[in-house]
């Protein structure tokens, strides 16, 4: 039997898949696994079905036994701040590499032109080469510019993970966020599918916004699914502040089990960005 | 069994940090640096070592968050390279540190009871239902982060012995976990 067909057996799958999680494969034999799990979907399956199982073992060992005598041992403080400083070094670095390269293809232009320039009008060279040392500056600094964009500046303050509501263990479909109102835009809630859109089963979806409290469902609006936003006035806001799941349904009826297509947690973050 | 809650938050985080937003990886970072330092630390059983795998896990966090493929929950996916990053250390040592600082074997046979002990910990009830060895090959495994053969000078008991073990071990916790 030749050996990718042997992979293709779910035995052998769970197989690998139990020994590559419990951690008693060599690191030689365990690249070689997660490379066939890229192309062997059932391997991937088994993999992520150990993952899960195993993890469960952590719980015991984070809440009393292992906890008393390594809390202590690793400073997570200092540990973040290396872990910044080194995503900045390596962001810096590129920015770096990039713009040595494409000023260096910039120098080339501008000296040529400049000699041209000088030799044609004498005259003219210290206005000219002024000009053009201006205009070489003036290329790259367009150019640094328009390839390092200003990052987005606000956060989401709400969060919503929205999976199919028949098959909740399935993964997530699109993320739900709500971002506060800042100078630029009032407060919204923007829609971002966390893989490509499949085939289109609905253009827009009625969503809801139920109660951690008491449990009331509270209309929102229809919400696009092609990464449309839908303005947030202060009572929508915190009616998503307030609950506990959004839900999407088809129609504008209450929502009920049947005719609730996607639904998920509604998490809070902003507390987190402060 | 792990809170849906946690579940939930540590999957959208991943899917956020997915799209390069470096607050979900900070905020990813403390709610879940304690958790995957014990586990670290129980590896390689030194905490300077463990900062330095701690700090190597975040970073691939946040390079490979994109092979993370939605399979399974991304905790477990996070906890999987951790431990493997902590188990490369560990095996890139030229020798392992003494007996005197394993999580064993008292730690383990203690483990062993006390997932016993929980209810909701259904893994646990499964690997009390296996003969000892087993059950102390696959947690040593799991927890200390032994290959074959380590653990075949740990338990003094034979390479194909231990492999056995482990294989048969591992078959009849998929069958208890799936009934």
């Amino acid at each position: 039997m030749s050996k990718y067909i042997r992979y293709q057996q779910p035995k052998i799958c769970d197989h690998l898949a139990g020994q590559y999680v419990a951690g008693v494969m060599t690191e030689r034999v365990r690249v070689r696994t997660e490379s066939l799990a890229k192309k062997n979907p059932m391997l991937a399956a088994a993999i992520a079905y150990w993952s899960d199982a195993f993890v469960e073992l952590q719980e015991p060992l984070n809440s009393s036994l292992i906890k008393e005598s390594t809390s202590d041992q690793v400073n997570v403080r200092r540990v973040w701040s290396a872990i910044e400083q080194r995503i900045s070094d390596a962001k810096v670095s590129k920015a770096l590499k990039s713009s040595g390269t494409r000023s260096s293809v910039n120098d080339n232009e501008a000296a040529s032109i400049i000699e041209r320039f000088i030799n044609s009008l004498f005259a003219w060279k210290i206005i000219a080469g002024g000009s053009a040392l201006a205009s070489v500056f003036m290329v790259s600094f367009l150019w640094l510019a328009m390839s390092h964009p200003e990052p987005v500046a606000s956060a989401p303050s709400y969060l919503a993970s929205m999976s199919d509501h028949s098959d909740p263990s399935m993964p997530p479909q699109f993320v739900l966020s709500a971002y506060t109102k800042n100078t630029g835009s009032p407060s919204r809630l923007t829609l971002q599918w966390v893989k490509n859109k499949k085939e289109k089963q609905h253009d827009a979806l009625h969503l809801w916004a139920e109660d951690k409290e008491t449990g009331e469902l509270v209309y929102i609006g229809l919400q696009s699914l092609n990464n449309g936003s839908i303005e947030l006035t202060k009572p929508l806001w915190d009616a998503i502040a307030n609950s506990s799941r959004l839900l999407m349904t088809e129609d504008q009826q209450q929502p009920v089990e049947d005719n609730i297509v996607f639904s998920g947690l509604c998490l809070q973050l902003a507390q987190w960005q402060s | 069994m792990l809170d849906e809650h946690w579940i939930s938050e540590t999957n959208a985080l991943l899917y956020r940090i997915q799209q390069e937003d470096k607050l979900a990886l900070k905020t990813l970072y403390d709610i879940s640096a304690s958790k995957l330092s014990n586990l670290i630390v129980a590896i390689v059983k030194d905490g300077h070592e463990a900062e330095d795998v701690l700090q190597d896990v975040f970073l691939s966090i946040w390079q490979q968050a994109k092979k993370y493929s939605g399979k399974g929950s991304a905790w477990g996916w996070i906890c999987v390279l951790a431990r493997h990053r902590a188990i490369d250390l560990l095996r890139r040592r030229s020798i392992r540190q003494t007996e005197s600082t394993d999580v064993s074997p008292e730690l383990i046979n203690k483990l062993s009871e006390e997932v016993n002990n929980i209810d909701t910990h259904w893994i646990g009830q499964c690997l009390s239902l296996l003969p000892l060895q087993t059950q102390q090959a696959i947690l040593h495994s799991y927890i200390n982060g032994y290959s074959h053969s380590e653990l075949s000078q740990k338990l003094s008991a034979p390479l194909g012995t231990v492999k056995a073990w482990i294989r048969r071990g591992l078959q009849e916790l998929k069958i208890c976990l799936s009934t």
